[in-house]
């Protein structure tokens, strides 16, 4: 070990309440959090859903509900934000309670964003912790999707009036309260059970090599790559597995908490400018990249991509795999494994499936140069590299 | 069905320059006015200047300041800071120094929330109430300049009243610390003697928190990644002791065990651990030392998590090459083996007769610890502490 330079943060301000049936205790503590009159967000609200279930949960504890605003978009805008930002003050409303998909995770963070840090233009909030705390608001997040990173992290996706998408990162978008109960989650389409876990095994495969990984977080995300190997199939196959799902739910924690650390690299940076091109699903665009961005990194997170196939084929395969092939076997076993989960779906496997032409790759490699993600990605990634990813998966 | 909570929201900053980062987390918590405690030695040392530095120009400077903590953190001394605190107006503690420091400022801090007076008042009040409003929250910042003790990043806090012969035992959120900094330019070069001492406690804490927090992905890893940097440089460190980036990666693996071990609600290790420091006035950290080989002796057949210790000690290839029956008795061979290799390295103590307690303060001892234990496991009873000290003897 050198002498002199070693430097690094971590932090996890949420705190996480999981467990099957742990709804109806945990909402238990929100009148302590100061919570009385809730702006509720959703993404829809049916009689007997998860999201009527939290409801009553939380209404049951004596926090009303002062509004409710049922979210749609994949990633917020700042009209819609605006709009928000005026309902919850006209309802006087203290707190923010938002259940449902990565989506209204994204836009409870960001309209927590905006009112505890009373932002008036979109450039008091834009980059990296940039807006400061003015009120306090607590934002409780109750997730009824698989995998979902996004639910601790301390960063929210706003599209700008020009309709240009930017990451604000701060410490005020972070819950306050996550609560994550299987039984909210039990029943799902397969693409999202397949979106879920896509993401958080990408996300935390990335996050494991990032430049700014540190022990612990390397830790976690060796954690969450085991619970996805052993979960994800048994969830495709059997949604109302509660104990699966949790194992699920708990990898895209971990995904989150080591995102707010580490950071991710070229993967993220690429699927989220295919996504905001092509409007196609992020998962299915990262689906299509994450093996021919693994192959890119292979170079520089040999000795990484080793450690972590241990986690993904167990004991007797890894004592038998040759220590040089260990890498390329994590790359290929990813592979078919994203391979089978999309093509047994129906979803697109290549760029060609989602309608890309060679012409169109322009504007997705300037949208990647832009991502904080590159920064932090093991190898230093230029314009002709991304080129050549995007058109090795054409 | 596995269910966990997990809230830690202590913001840890390590390594080179990590001080300078105090002005910029004072001002995101709003805090102008923060009283400024330290004991003699870090004062004797230097690390008053440093900390002093590192807040010139930043902000207008202290709400007040006090480095007279006693080396034995104490009652007086929470009542101190705390009257302090009130008289200036201040609105944060920064707190520099060892263990004493930090437990007094942890205390301290929990008066100020509770709104107690003095001290004593914590002698009359059973029902403190754990969940008050979290948002009322005084900002914390610990600057630990000896080795730490684990308790930094954790919801605990220890202050012993001499005068009644009883140590405090405080467990709550409003205790915690909101950022640990590690910065070498408040570390000194360390005896590998202390180093062997500190690290070996420290995996006792990373072991006990990774076999207790089996179910919680998050305090798992914290465990996980304090073990295998402990086993990898523990030595080494000792070997290097000048150099400043193995000091701070021990450091800091010792407040991620630490995090991860307090907590666990009950555990008899921890109970024994502060019943045998009061009696020998060594440390946490240095009674584990001791005691740790013994318990986990003892304990390991009714942990069947104890053999995925094995995985963060020898590492992935190791692991899978160990057939799976015998992990369990892998992991404590390995580990025996390392600690005796730290201890004969450092010529530490390794048996209880090394610290000053002798055979006839058993019952006694078996008998405070018995009464402290709130856990529920049968097992813990009277006759398994004598036993667990007599092995340890």
């Amino acid at each position: 070990m050198k002498d002199g330079g070693f430097y690094y943060e971590f932090e996890n301000p949420s705190k996480v309440v999981a467990g099957a049936g742990c709804l109806s205790d945990a909402v238990k503590k929100l009148p302590a959090l100061g919570l009385h009159n809730a702006f509720f967000m959703c993404d829809g609200h049916d009689k007997d859903s998860a999201v009527d279930e939290v409801l009553k949960a939380v209404n049951s504890v004596k926090v009303r509900t002062g509004a409710m605003y049922v979210n749609s978009e994949k990633v917020v805008c700042l009209a819609s934000l605006r709009e928000m930002r005026d309902v919850y003050r006209v309802n006087n409303c203290d707190c923010i309670v938002a259940c449902g998909d990565y989506r209204v995770i994204n836009t409870a963070k960001a309209i927590r964003l905006l009112l505890s840090g009373q932002v008036v233009r979109f450039e008091d909030v834009k980059g990296i912790n940039v807006a400061k705390k003015k009120v306090e608001i607590p934002l409780v997040v109750i997730p009824t999707c698989v995998g979902i990173s996004n639910v601790v992290t301390s960063g929210a996706l706003i599209k700008d009036d020009d309709g240009d998408v930017s990451e604000c990162v701060s410490p005020l978008a972070a819950p306050d309260y996550c609560i994550i109960d299987p039984s909210l989650t039990s029943v799902f389409d397969t693409p999202t059970t397949i979106a879920g876990a896509l993401e958080s095994f990408a996300k935390n495969i990335e996050e494991f090599v990032s430049k700014q990984a540190i022990t612990i977080t390397k830790c976690m995300n060796l954690i969450a790559i085991r619970e996805i190997r052993d979960n994800v199939f048994k969830v495709v196959n059997d949604p109302m597995d509660e104990h699966a799902v949790l194992g699920l739910q708990r990898a895209g924690l971990l995904a989150g908490v080591c995102y707010s650390n580490a950071s991710a690299g070229i993967a993220h940076a690429l699927s989220g400018a295919l996504s905001n091109v092509t409007g196609t699903d992020n998962y299915i665009c990262m689906g299509i990249v994450f093996a021919a961005c693994m192959r890119y990194n292979l170079p520089v997170a040999e000795k990484d991509y080793a450690q972590a196939l241990y986690y993904i084929i167990g004991d007797d395969r890894y004592a038998a795999t040759p220590a040089q092939d260990r890498a390329r076997t994590l790359i290929e076993t990813s592979e078919k494994m994203i391979k089978e989960l999309l093509e047994e779906n129906g979803l697109p496997l290549t760029l060609s499936d989602i309608g890309m032409k060679e012409e169109d790759l322009g504007k997705v490699v300037d949208e990647t140069m832009k991502s904080y993600a590159l920064v932090t990605n093991p190898r230093i990634v230029t314009k002709e590299d991304v080129y050549e990813i995007l058109r090795s998966v054409m | 069905m596995s269910t966990f909570n997990f809230s830690n929201d202590v913001k840890i900053l390590c390594g080179d320059h990590a001080l300078d980062n105090l002005p910029f987390e004072l001002r995101t918590k709003d805090c102008t006015r923060p009283l400024f405690i330290s004991d003699e030695r870090s004062y004797r040392l230097g690390f008053v200047k440093e900390v002093r530095r590192a807040m010139d120009n930043d902000i207008a400077g202290f709400g007040a300041t006090y480095f007279r903590i006693s080396e034995k953190a104490s009652c007086k001394d929470c009542d101190d800071v705390v009257n302090l605190y009130r008289a200036h107006d201040c609105d944060g503690i920064i707190a520099l120094g060892g263990d004493n420091v930090v437990q007094v400022a942890k205390v301290a801090k929990l008066m100020l929330l509770q709104g107690v007076g003095d001290f004593v008042y914590f002698n009359h009040k059973s029902d403190m109430d754990a969940d008050k409003n979290p948002y009322d929250s005084l900002p914390l910042f610990i600057l630990p300049s000896d080795i730490p003790s684990g308790i930094e990043a954790s919801d605990r806090a220890y202050i012993f009243d001499e005068k009644n012969n009883f140590l405090y035992n405080f467990n709550s959120e409003m205790t915690r610390a909101t950022a640990v900094f590690l910065d070498v330019r408040l570390t000194d070069i360390m005896p590998a003697k202390a180093m062997a001492t500190a690290g070996l406690g420290a995996l006792a804490m990373g072991i006990k928190g990774f076999v207790d927090n089996a179910d919680n992905p998050i305090a798992l890893a914290y465990a996980t990644g304090a073990i295998h940097t402990l086993v990898n440089e523990l030595l080494p460190a000792m070997r290097h002791n000048s150099n400043s980036d193995y000091r701070i990666s021990i450091y800091s693996s010792i407040i991620y065990a630490g995090a991860a071990y307090y907590r666990i609600e009950e555990s008899l290790l921890r109970d024994m651990t502060n019943e045998l420091s009061i009696k020998t006035s060594l440390s946490h950290l240095q009674i584990l030392s001791i005691i740790f080989p013994t318990y986990y002796k003892e304990k390991v057949n009714k942990d069947r998590v104890f053999k995925s210790v094995l995985m963060p000690i020898v590492g992935e290839e190791q692991y899978a090459l160990t057939n799976s029956k015998s992990r369990e008795i892998v992991a404590i061979d390995t580990l025996k083996e390392f600690w005796n290799k730290v201890i004969s390295l450092a010529g530490i103590p390794s048996r209880l007769q090394e610290t000053g307690v002798e055979q006839g303060d058993f019952v006694k001892l078996a008998d405070a610890v018995i009464n402290r234990y709130r856990g529920t496991d049968p097992h813990n009873n009277f006759t398994t502490i004598v036993k667990l000290l007599e092995e340890a003897f």
